[in-house]
């Protein structure tokens, strides 16, 4: 299957890690990602919060680019998923526009990811994390799990993670706060690090590159800042599928993340 | 315009700019206090999501306009998915920041406004976003702004890009500088 892909500005950046595992993922369930040409940023929280005009024209401009391809396009940044389908929904466009894990949770790619699996891992206790823009708000992401999104769930149950349901699954990690208000977020990612374990979560999974950023890059600050030893890596739910399809390249994209999760995967799976 | 105090003499020509100019219908709010129980960041806030309709209805114009919680808002969605009205509560948010800055007025989240204006001036330059000329511009607009330097600020950001760097997980140079600063940038951004 031929995909238009729209990777977004930190995919080419701080969660170059994420782009790598999405790619290989792809390839290996034969799904061809074509990446736009001359994709612009999508303007993000900040246009929007400045200039509506010019958030809107941002993403239309990228969704018109699409079109001239005539695939489906897919977007892993929810940010990035949310701006776009905005401009897509306000044009008349016949290609369809996917967040990444919705797209992967259809039952067709579920299969191939299941059929394709080489080392179950089941030992892993896991809680998916899916953050704000990937669901919310339903009028524009037409998501019918809005409240309790399982895509993730269900692709992390093919892979055999022991995956545990929590309420947190949609709660806010702050986003961009994270630059100008610290304080704020490390409180959120606090309240989500307690809930997972309490869960009895070793690890969260994510599909979110902001997410990803506020819960990995900070838990050695909040752990400081609280007083509370925290060590709960952080997944991309396409590194697990890497993991458990045997993907070349996965321990690098591990390798990539600030809170090491080798120490857990070594005393769960290996 | 000073706000309205006295109940018998609400003036609600505020309320009705800021609904035609948005496109809202703000005036379908019921207090019914939705949006701020499911808000993720009232602890942070002085003046709670619903409040801040209730004083955009009655005209609370200086108030909006020196409010942290309009900076505040994380655009999480939670009220709009949530509101039995649906209105869309970000986008008013959104509506009183920009009113805010349009009307020179001193925005109570300095560092959050100036990081807005940053990430926008680094698309229109690179046409993507590269993180740490962002966050350069970031320090540099948000101290122009308080007049002051926020050293330990600097540091931490330093701290973060160093580790990220030594992870190969930083661009130090727009990489797609020229193949991206190309006429569509220039002709969205109306320049």
């Amino acid at each position: 299957m031929d995909l238009t892909y729209y990777p977004g500005c930190s995919l080419k950046s701080s969660a170059r890690h994420y782009d790598q595992s999405i790619r290989s993922v792809c390839k290996a369930i034969g799904i061809d990602l074509h990446e736009l040409p001359d994709w612009i940023c999508c303007g993000s929280t900040s246009a929007h919060t400045l200039d509506e005009k010019l958030a809107l024209s941002l993403s239309a401009y990228n969704v018109k680019q699409a079109e001239k391809l005539s695939n489906d396009m897919l977007v892993p940044c929810p940010l990035c998923y949310n701006r776009l389908a905005r401009a897509h929904r306000a044009s008349l466009s016949d290609i369809v526009i996917y967040n990444i894990s919705s797209f992967m949770g259809k039952n067709e790619w579920l299969k191939k990811i299941q059929s394709r699996v080489i080392k179950p891992l089941s030992s892993l206790k896991a809680v998916c994390y899916y953050g704000c823009m990937a669901n919310r708000p339903p009028a524009i992401t037409r998501s019918k799990e809005y409240e309790n999104p399982c895509d993730m769930d269900r692709i992390a149950k093919a892979l055999g993670i022991n995956v545990i349901e929590w309420s947190y699954k949609t709660d806010c990690c702050g986003a961009s706060l994270s630059i100008s208000r610290q304080d704020i977020v490390n409180k959120l990612v606090k309240k989500l690090y307690d809930k997972a374990i309490e869960a009895g979560a070793e690890c969260i999974i994510v599909s979110c590159q902001m997410c990803h950023n506020n819960l990995d890059l900070y838990q050695h600050d909040i752990s400081e800042q609280f007083g509370q030893k925290y060590y709960i890596p952080i997944f991309y739910f396409t590194e697990l599928i890497g993991l458990a399809l045997g993907l070349k390249g996965t321990f690098k994209w591990l390798r990539s993340h600030i809170v090491d999760p080798v120490p857990l995967l070594k005393t769960k799976l290996y | 315009m000073s706000s309205n105090k006295d109940p018998k003499k609400i003036n609600y020509s505020f309320a009705k700019t800021v609904a035609s100019e948005s496109g809202l219908d703000l005036f379908s709010c019921y207090q019914c206090r939705k949006c701020t129980n499911g808000c993720p960041v009232t602890f942070a806030m002085d003046y709670y999501p619903h409040q801040i309709i209730r004083m955009v209805q009655l005209g609370f114009i200086d108030e909006i306009n020196s409010s942290k919680s309009i900076w505040l808002c994380s655009a999480c969605e939670t009220c709009f998915t949530r509101c039995p009205n649906q209105i869309d509560i970000p986008k008013l948010m959104d509506y009183l920041k920009h009113r805010c800055l349009a009307h020179g007025k001193k925005p109570a989240e300095i560092p959050t406004a100036s990081f807005h204006e940053a990430f926008l001036s680094n698309i229109k330059r690179f046409g993507r976003a590269n993180e740490t000329i962002l966050m350069i511009d970031y320090h540099l607009k948000t101290a122009r702004r308080e007049k002051r330097i926020q050293f330990q600020n600097i540091l931490n950001i330093f701290r973060l890009g160093l580790k990220l760097l030594k992870k190969g997980r930083l661009s130090l140079l727009p990489l797609n500088f020229k193949r991206n600063r190309n006429r569509a940038i220039n002709r969205l951004f109306g320049s």
